[in-house]
């Protein structure tokens, strides 16, 4: 090569070495501006948008928000400079990083009046939400995001047009998509109507919302607690692996995924063709396009389904209590995303704090709970609602209903605030090893592999033996 | 303390400009040379050294390390043990899920490759054709080959569809781990093959004429001239080969997470090491679980590849 | 750029002349005549090479002429010609970006490839480059421990020292996260290359060394005007190969720069996105992510193909 033809590479090279610059620059964050960044998921970005806006022209303090879908995996990386004053997400492992001393702490957040309420930040929580916002010092390092709501959403309008009526129970649930299927009903471009569209490829984890309410049907709270707790019968932490025992504490797990198993997995003309294999957006977009009577979801799936199918809903949704799993049960409401965190990194100003804590406790108020509601479509901050007028956001069927759902079903979550658990989070889970066996049972249906006695006995095992490994990892002996 | 190698031969010893030129031949060694050994110092020697170090400290919740002492000492290396007697799905990444790509590396792919060199060597029709194609997946990064194979072979896909009319359910190929798995074994030979074909054929290419001339004029036929020439004159292509094979157990990381997404079943060691150092602030676990393997893989493969090469050692051209 | 096409159009024009050479040779060369059985041998290998060669060509045939329908179309007619040829697919593929590709477009991962795999590339040429000569043509102290130990470092093989050379690039050189800290890693001069050009200044006639000694030229000039461009053919293959396998190389760009994607690592990110909105753009996506690699592969593939024998491709 001559020296022209080296030259020249060279100097791109060094042109463009030039342009993409090397890491990234610090923030250089002013007086009266904080910067955000929140998950760029289901919820949308309409609502932060909209908070900020209305909180810029309350208190002339600008807000810098940010979308960011890959967040989770930098979240380490960011708290050692971070880029912002707050961050939202789920799955964010809050407490090792508190106690890495990378969370600014809260408690003087929540001892501080929410303007409008009269009531303290503490008081304005949702039920449940204290608990797993403190750490085992008694301090709190973060604030809970969300409260959910998970389960069947369906097209109301279907419903009426065919005279479905919504299920409540199992059995009825079982019926109604038999009838679907035996009504053979033509859509637009001659598919037959599915019964329910979901993904096998990337939220097979959607099942959870139906499957986690059965088992709190079937077990009541007391099974829920003593899983959370997870510790032994004995009460200690070296034993905590037997709350996955199919016989005794996990039976009722057990089941709701054996009825899940004889529902769906048996019965493969309720779900859409392949769905072992389709992707969440096919799912949305078989539901948006009246293809599919009902979806398995989580709260925001308004947003969600409309966002990814790009279809806006030309009728209404509703998701229904789950049906119940047998007479006597009575209604549970899965909080899902409960976990998930606001939080404000240690290591930035100490004016950017006092900005940030402000405008956590502006979203503690009326006015951006409301809000929320409604950018989000239907979902809820995990805020006290109870004495927030919704006004006519009430007359979204959707938003009534998860409203109806939130409020009138005995709420539960699966946050744990084990140290074993908590270290452990990616592992330690109902489905423990964060293995699911929805979409396996689904494209093999009779392989005993997956189902409930096998599947059951397996999550046992791999919690016995893994057990001593993850306490060691939370560096806890007994 | 500096000579030139060749200039020494020509120079006199007495030559009184000599010193001026050992300072000066000095000085450009340790120009040129500085900047490797010191990087090879650095993430060589210090990366393996530190390897070794972070084997033996365990990792503090507050984010620092502490060293291992008294009956933990190898605290780090019992918990590889028992993760491989007690979790089955580590035990199979561990274990067979790796080892399976020694299987298909050396034993399916290569041999398949031998016998495609053998023909392109032997100037089949359209071989510059084949050796260019040949080489395509190996310039072309594995996430779009992956993605393609999927595309084509899953659900909907051209090949998919085919599979569905011949009674194979396209859309289950790579949802459970064992079905998923075999797809990745074929896809590793399928987008492998390429690779040793490149290198076969090249050593094939360095075959004296005239022994094939030989071959051709007494009429041996294509089997005995593969099995009697062809691989013995090429033995040490293929035992380079062989041994990257044997190497796949421990550096095939990313096909199983591309093809097989969250299926940790069919995870190799070498997915763990990567996504446990990737997503995890405690580096010790991993560390210790590749020194660990390093210490098991390094002499068998050393010991293979020596072994290998006294098969026809004896054979120069 | 007018002498890098240039460059190319003479390649091209040189590789044509090599395929009608290549051709006449081997219709006249008695060494591959073939008949009866042999004959029949070669047919069936030639079908199955075929079949072989289409499960490679096709997919990429199928996904270029899918890349120019409009994704409504694809769903319904996905083996067919294109019923309304679009460019849209390839002018999105281009603009698109959002979160999960840290809001980096396609063309800013080339432009970091470029300056990842390129710089890397001309480093670790040029280090290994003039280590390999200082080891293969000087004797000094140290000499052969260097090469036993570079020769010992490249067949043991070291199955994890990622973790640690993590906790290195992070706490102890502070190079976690920049481009910098990914060249350096690349940089080294005692990888395969340096055995390549070992064994090539090793063979190297010493003659103008020493007429240039003579005219008074020292080591610099020496290594610079004579021994550089004389070592040119195997440092263009060497640079080509080290260029390809950076190129596609995942695991460091992965690890060190989450935030600025190269095409290895981004692409994924861009697959992941573009399934849920529309395959042809990923098609598209595809198209133009191995279009730069497939034009330098076919202009250098001469110099690419003589001298893939010794080095490894795989970086």
């Amino acid at each position: 090569m001559n020296k022209k033809n080296f030259i020249l590479p060279i100097a791109v090279l060094s042109g463009l070495l030039s342009l993409v610059g090397c890491g990234d620059g610090e923030v250089v964050r002013t007086n009266n501006e904080i910067y955000v960044t929140v998950y760029d998921g289901g919820y949308g970005t309409a609502w932060i948008d909209q908070v900020a806006k209305d909180y810029e022209a309350k208190t002339g303090i600008r807000v810098n928000w940010n979308a960011d879908q890959s967040i989770l995996e930098r979240m380490s990386s960011e708290l050692d400079s971070p880029q912002s004053d707050i961050y939202m997400s789920h799955d964010i492992t809050w407490q090792e990083y508190a106690e890495l001393g990378q969370l600014e702490q809260l408690d003087d957040l929540y001892n501080s009046q929410v303007e409008g309420t009269g009531k303290t930040f503490k008081q304005r929580l949702c039920a449940g939400a204290e608990e797993v916002s403190r750490l085992e010092n008694g301090h709190y390092y973060k604030v809970c995001y969300t409260q959910g709501a998970g389960g069947l959403v369906y097209n109301i309008d279907m419903f009426r047009k065919y005279n479905w009526s919504v299920p409540t129970t199992y059995d009825e649930l079982k019926t109604l998509c038999q009838t679907i299927v035996d009504s053979k009903i033509k859509t637009e471009d001659l598919g037959l109507v599915v019964p329910i569209a979901w993904s096998g490829k990337d939220r097979e984890y959607y099942w959870d919302y139906i499957v986690f309410e059965w088992w709190a049907q079937l077990g009541g709270m007391d099974a829920i607690n003593k899983y959370k707790a997870f510790l032994g019968d004995d009460g200690k932490y070296s034993t905590g692996y037997q709350v996955y025992n199919p016989a005794t504490n996990h039976k009722e797990f057990k089941q709701a995924y054996e009825k899940w198993h004889e529902l769906i997995a048996m019965n493969p003309s309720f779900s859409e063709s392949s769905a072992q294999s389709q992707l969440l957006v096919n799912a949305n977009t078989l539901f948006a396009s009246g293809q599919a009577a009902m979806i398995p979801y989580a709260q925001w799936a308004k947003y969600e389904i409309q966002h990814n199918s790009g279809i806006e809903f030309d009728f209404d949704i509703a998701m229904m209590k789950t049906p119940k799993i047998s007479a006597t049960a009575q209604d549970y409401n899965y909080n899902v995303g409960f976990g998930d965190s606001m939080i404000i990194p240690a290591n930035i100003p100490e004016t950017s704090k006092k900005l940030a804590k402000d405008f956590l406790r502006y979203l503690a108020g009326e006015e951006a709970c409301k809000t929320f509601v409604d950018k989000a479509r239907g979902a809820f901050l995990a805020f006290d609602y109870s004495s927030i007028n919704l006004g006519n956001l009430l007359n979204d069927t959707y938003i009534a209903s998860v409203y109806n759902k939130l409020t009138t079903c005995t709420n539960f979550n699966l946050v744990s605030m084990n140290p074993v658990a908590y270290i452990n989070s990616s592992a330690i889970m109902p489905w423990i090893g964060n293995t699911y066996y929805y979409t396996k049972a689904f494209a093999d249906p009779t392989n005993t592999d997956y189902q409930a006695t096998a599947v059951c006995d397996a999550i046992y095992a791999t919690a016995t033996n893994g057990w001593s490994t993850w306490m060691k990892k939370a560096h806890i002996s007994d | 303390m500096t000579r030139i190698v060749e200039a020494n031969n020509t120079s006199s010893k007495k030559n009184p400009r000599r010193r001026r030129f050992i300072k000066a031949s000095t000085i450009f060694v340790i120009v040129m040379l500085s900047y490797s050994v010191l990087h090879f110092l650095v993430m060589w020697v210090g990366v393996n050294f530190n390897s070794i170090l972070l084997s033996f400290k365990s990792y503090n919740r507050n984010g620092t390390y502490s060293w291992l002492s008294g009956p933990n000492f190898f605290e780090n290396f019992q918990l590889i043990f028992e993760g491989i007697k007690l979790d089955v799905d580590f035990r199979r990444s561990m274990l067979t899920s790796s080892l399976a790509y020694f299987i298909v590396s050396c034993f399916v792919t290569l041999p398949i490759a031998l016998i495609f060199s053998y023909f392109i060597f032997k100037k089949i029709l359209a071989n510059g054709f084949f050796k260019v194609i040949f080489f395509l997946p190996s310039i072309i990064p594995l996430i779009i080959l992956t993605t393609i194979y999927t595309i084509t072979v899953g659900n909907n896909g051209p090949v998919g569809q085919l599979l569905d009319l011949m009674g194979i359910q396209s859309a289950n190929l790579f949802v459970t781990p064992k079905s998923t798995e075999i797809m990745t074994w074929i896809f590793c030979v399928w987008a492998g093959i390429g690779y040793d074909v490149i290198l076969l054929t090249a050593g094939m290419s360095r075959i004296p004429r005239d022994i094939l001339e030989s071959c051709k004029m007494d009429g041996v036929p294509s089997f005995k001239e593969f099995i009697r020439i062809v691989i013995p004159l090429t033995w040490s292509t293929i035992t380079t080969l062989f041994v990257f094979g044997m190497m796949s157990v421990f550096t095939v990381f990313l096909q199983p997470f591309y093809l097989g997404a969250n299926q940790k079943e069919m995870w190799t060691i070498g997915t763990h090491i990567f996504f446990e150092s990737k997503s995890n602030r405690a580096l010790n676990a991993p560390a210790a679980l590749g020194l660990f393997y390093s210490l098991i893989g390094a002499p068998i493969i050393v010991g293979t590849r020596s072994l290998l090469n006294k098969f026809f050692g004896e054979v120069s051209y | 750029m007018a002498s890098f096409g240039y460059t190319l159009r003479k390649a091209w024009r040189k590789k044509r002349d090599d395929i009608r050479q290549a051709k006449y040779t081997h219709e006249h060369d008695v060494l591959f005549r073939r008949k009866g059985k042999e004959k029949a041998l070669f047919v069936v290998a030639f079908i199955i090479l075929m079949l072989f060669v289409i499960s490679f060509i096709f997919p990429f045939i199928w996904i270029l002429m899918n890349s120019f329908k409009e994704t409504s179309e694809f769903g319904l007619n996905m083996m067919g010609w294109p019923k309304n040829f679009t460019f849209d697919n390839f002018i999105n593929a281009f603009k698109f970006k959002d979160s999960t590709t840290q809001n980096k477009t396609i063309l800013e991962m080339l432009a970091m490839t470029i300056l990842i795999a390129g710089v890397g590339t001309l480093v670790t040429v040029f280090t290994s480059t003039s280590a390999a000569y200082v080891v293969a043509k000087y004797k000094f102290f140290g000499r052969n421990i260097i090469f036993s130990v570079v020769i010992f470092s490249l067949i043991v093989p070291i199955v994890g020292s990622l973790p640690s050379q993590m906790q290195m690039m992070k706490n102890v050189l502070h190079l976690d996260g920049t481009v910098i800290g990914c060249i350096f890693i690349y940089s080294g001069g005692f990888g395969a290359n340096f055995l390549l050009l070992y064994s090539f200044f090793k063979n190297l006639s010493w003659t103008y060394v020493e007429a240039a000694r003579v005219d008074g030229a020292n080591d610099f000039v020496i290594f610079f005007r004579i021994i550089m461009p004389m070592a040119k053919g195997p440092i263009i293959a060497i640079s080509i190969i080290q260029l390809i396998g950076l190129w596609n190389d995942y695991q460091t760009p992965a690890i060190y720069l989450p935030k600025h994607p190269t095409l290895a690592v981004g692409l994924k990110f861009l697959f992941d996105k573009m399934q849920t909105l529309s395959y042809p753009m990923m098609f598209a996506t595809i198209i133009i992510a191995i279009l730069p690699i497939l034009i330098l592969f076919t202009a250098f593939s001469k110099t690419i193909m003589e001298n893939t024998s010794v080095g490894g491709l795989k970086g």
